[in-house]
């Protein structure tokens, strides 16, 4: 009786499958089109990132370091460089830093500062967040991660590192902020005539952060202008607190209303609050270099006076331990030496695991590059977690790669590979050979089955 | 292993008999599922003014409705959902019973440069359904007076805008004018000939303009060398109402002028001008009077000003703070505004909807979050 009812309920259950996609056809559906994808630099497979604590400790530290370039000080990439003082005629170099203010802002704003994706638990691993127009972890880092930049399309270290580090993906936001503050007042207006352009003005740093989203202007469909006819008049401050739209305002007041009025997390404010002030569009100085014809490389016309009261950006004060912290001494380890996958197989033939784990201390990045179109490994980066990094899920603290075959592209029923492991921030690498067994006849042209 | 008896002729005739039924209902469902219609429970009837809004929630927004005798008796009528941060982006205001709005899906990057979807709802039936998936989600689309025909923006993939028309009966769409060379494009409203009016951006300034199927665009107006804004056409579709920017004792304001779509020129007398300041959303009552709101210059409470008729209706003010006026009910008893605590642009303070009564009344809505105006239905 028992087997009757299974066998009558998956009858059912076939028809009710077969009969929903056929009415739904006979009904003139129109099916959801997929989105248009962009090409990101692991597309078409994601990342694997490690999530930090709820209460955005770790993240918030690695911006003050950030901020203050104690992360990785000299880095072409990700080091700060210098942030240049002045206005456009007295322009010079000064000291690499950036308002910490101003970096938790814009990661909250981005990301709510979380590397991973939402699915993934706190203090676990998971796949990495990746935005659709390929922004990549806290910072939502997009330049330089929308194709892979290395040898035969494979992304590169520096790709790698964005993605799955979370140090190295708020140091190079930090690096794109500053950047942005360089590019006046050669490409860009500059915020402060009358403050020489004094970077530790937090409101000096206006364009600096509406450029961080994209220097846009009015009517375009990423405007950030502040009096864009699209975006409501006035407004209100924006709260930072998940209760308004952010469709009625520009970038740069989403950052600044979350310098203004700080996320909550735990039952308190993730960061001290700090009353910044807006341009004024009702003074002509201001309102003067909104106007439509001011909008015009290279944006002379645009510079402003510092919006008063203006404050300034108040240095962290990093604990002694703070690089040990954040950045450790990562290791790279990797189980076995050769895997064995039988693509007929069952399942757990047709695939392979290979574990990698950090015997040292801090977040290790890694990336796993297969020597043959065949072999794939997903994800192709990733993250493991060293001793002082909470890592407390099922899958924690090592990273972990499934590899499976692309059956079209292997070259013979019996097939050999390798795939190597590096990482961007621990010495070393390991490379694992791979033996490929398929029974079945493959279908790449000039080939046969194996004597 | 024992075989199991197969069940009788008339038992498996009955199921799948049963499996047919079920079979033609579920892909009924699937369809209603995969056509992007969503229908939600009808609400109770009310005989005098019903305010529509939206609650704005941080994945989905809540459309609710309200009676404006007890804008606290309301009652949900849609959720839509949307991309985490970003809620709709309504038209001005409900024509005909029903209203359109851009929004980003919930599956999309929640960043302004995402493809938005266009969608209509019906508020009498509370069915929403997607009219497009190529929308700019900050230009709002418009509706034309008899809320048969809609125009939204898109943006180009090789750069520019397009007006676009939809005929809602149809659901055709037809581009009506494409722009490389401006700033912007911003759909205004419809003119009494049925013609989309427009706002064009250029380093130049504001110009207003109209289009009409097969037919180049032509300029009205010249309406600003900066940027005007807050536009709003009147019921009749003969006249349209901004705001622009001057300079007037040291300060930039805007100040609201008409022009006449007939004459195609500014009214030589615009009402507005006796009233010094800044001055936002004017916003047309049915027999064309206009409400203004003014910034609250002297620190007292400022309510909008009603011009343009002989007797125009003197409106409560709040004890501090401005009003910036949304829209009127159908009959002229209501005016929805946005309140604002502060004094002015430079210092709105809080906000809240508001519903200003011709009684003296002031009514405001009770929110933990953002609400967004969508606009009235009833008497």
């Amino acid at each position: 009786m028992l087997s009757r009812v299974t066998s009558t309920s998956r009858t059912l259950a076939g028809a009710l499958i077969l009969g929903a996609i056929l009415g739904a056809f006979a009904l003139g559906v129109q099916i959801a089109e997929p989105p248009t994808a962009h090409a990101c630099a692991f597309d078409p497979l994601r990342p694997a990132a490690y999530e930090g604590d709820a209460l955005r400790e770790r993240y918030l530290l690695a911006i003050d370091a950030a901020a203050i370039n104690q992360l990785f000080p000299g880095d072409s990439y990700f080091g700060l460089p210098s942030v240049e003082a002045g206005t456009r005629t007295n322009r010079a170099a000064g000291q690499p830093a950036v308002p910490v203010e101003v970096l938790r802002a814009i990661g909250w704003v981005e990301s709510t500062l979380t590397m991973a994706s939402r699915s993934t638990r706190f203090e676990s691993i998971g796949p990495a967040l990746v935005s659709f127009d390929c922004g990549h972890g806290v910072m939502q880092v997009t330049s330089g991660m929308t194709i892979p930049l290395g040898a035969e399309g494979r992304p590169t270290e520096h790709q790698t590192a964005v993605a799955t580090s979370d140090t190295h993906n708020i140091a190079r936001g930090a690096r794109i902020l500053a950047s942005k503050w360089n590019d006046a007042p050669g490409l860009r207006p500059v915020a402060g005539t009358d403050t020489n352009g004094d970077p530790t003005l937090i409101e000096n740093w206006y364009y600096a952060i509406w450029a961080y989203n994209g220097f846009t202007g009015p009517g375009s469909r990423q405007s950030n202008h502040p009096l864009d006819p699209n975006l409501a008049w006035p407004r209100p401050a924006y709260r930072c607190d998940g209760t308004q739209s952010r469709t009625r305002y520009p970038y740069q007041e989403l950052v600044t209303g979350c310098v203004t009025n700080p996320a909550q997390r735990g039952g308190g404010d993730l960061w001290a609050a700090v009353p910044l002030t807006l341009p004024d569009f009702t003074q002509p100085q201001f309102f003067n270099a909104m106007r439509l014809a001011s909008f015009t490389f290279p944006y002379r016309e645009m510079d402003i006076p510092t919006p008063q009261p203006a404050h300034r950006s108040v240095a962290p004060q990093l604990p002694e331990n703070a690089q040990l912290v954040l950045l450790g001494s990562p290791q790279l380890s990797v189980n076995g030496s050769s895997v064995t996958i039988h693509a007929n197989g069952t399942p757990d033939q047709a695939s392979a695991t290979i574990r990698i784990a950090n015997p040292g201390s801090g977040l290790l990045s890694w990336s796993a590059t297969p020597s043959d179109g065949f072999l794939i490994v997903d994800p192709p980066a990733g993250s493991a977690a060293g001793s002082g990094v909470s890592c407390t899920a099922v899958d924690c603290p090592n990273g972990q790669i499934t590899v499976t075959i692309n059956p079209t592209l292997l070259p013979a029923s019996r097939a050999s590979g390798t795939i190597t492991i590096t990482s961007p921030n621990a010495p070393g690498s390991t490379t694992i050979r791979v033996q490929v067994f398929a029974e079945f006849e493959v279908a790449a042209p000039g080939t046969s089955r194996a004597p | 292993m024992a075989l199991q008896p197969r069940p009788p002729r008339f038992v498996r005739l009955v199921f799948a008999s049963a499996g047919l039924v079920l079979l033609v209902a579920a892909g009924a469902v699937m369809a209603t599922f995969l056509r992007a219609e969503r229908a939600a429970p009808e609400r109770a009837a009310t005989s005098g003014p019903t305010l529509v809004f939206a609650e704005f929630g941080l994945n989905a927004d809540e459309i609710l409705v309200a009676p404006a005798e007890d804008p606290e008796a309301r009652t949900p009528i849609q959720t839509i959902p949307h991309a985490s941060g970003w809620g709709l982006n309504p038209a001005p205001a409900l024509v005909a019973g029903r209203t359109a709005y851009t929004v980003l899906p919930p599956n999309a990057t929640p960043s302004r440069t995402s493809a938005a979807e266009l969608w209509l709802l019906e508020v009498d039936t509370t069915s929403a359904s997607r009219l497009a998936r190529d929308a700019d989600l900050l230009a709002a689309p418009v509706l034309r007076q008899d809320g048969a025909v809609l125009a939204y923006r898109r943006t180009e993939d090789g750069g520019g805008q397009s007006l676009l028309r939809v005929d809602l009966q149809t659901r055709a769409r037809r581009v009506l004018h494409t722009d490389h060379s401006s700033f912007g494009l911003f759909p205004v409203g419809f003119d009494e000939g049925g013609a989309l009016l427009f706002t064009r951006l250029s380093a130049d300034g504001t110009d207003l303009m109209r289009v009409s199927e097969g037919a180049a665009p032509e300029l009205i107006i010249h309406a600003s060398d900066e940027i005007a804004r807050d536009w709003s056409v009147a019921p009749a579709g003969d006249a349209v109402a901004f705001v622009a920017p001057l300079l007037q004792a040291e300060r930039i304001v805007h100040q609201a002028q008409v022009v006449s779509l007939r004459t195609d020129a500014v009214v030589a007398t615009t009402p507005a001008a006796s009233f010094l300041g800044e001055q936002y959303g004017p916003t047309w009552r049915g027999d064309g009077a206009l409400a203004l709101g003014r910034e609250a210059i002297d620190g007292g409470g400022v309510a909008p000003v009603v011009v343009g008729t002989a007797e125009g209706p003197i409106l409560p003010a709040a004890s501090a703070g401005f009003d910036v006026p949304l829209g009127w009910s159908v009959g002229g008893d209501y005016l929805a505004v946005r309140h604002f605590s502060g004094s002015g642009s430079q210092n709105p303070g809080t906000e809240t909807l508001v519903l200003i009564g011709t009684d003296s009344s002031r009514q405001t809505i009770a929110t933990d979050t953002e609400l967004i105006f969508l606009g009235w239905t009833g008497a």
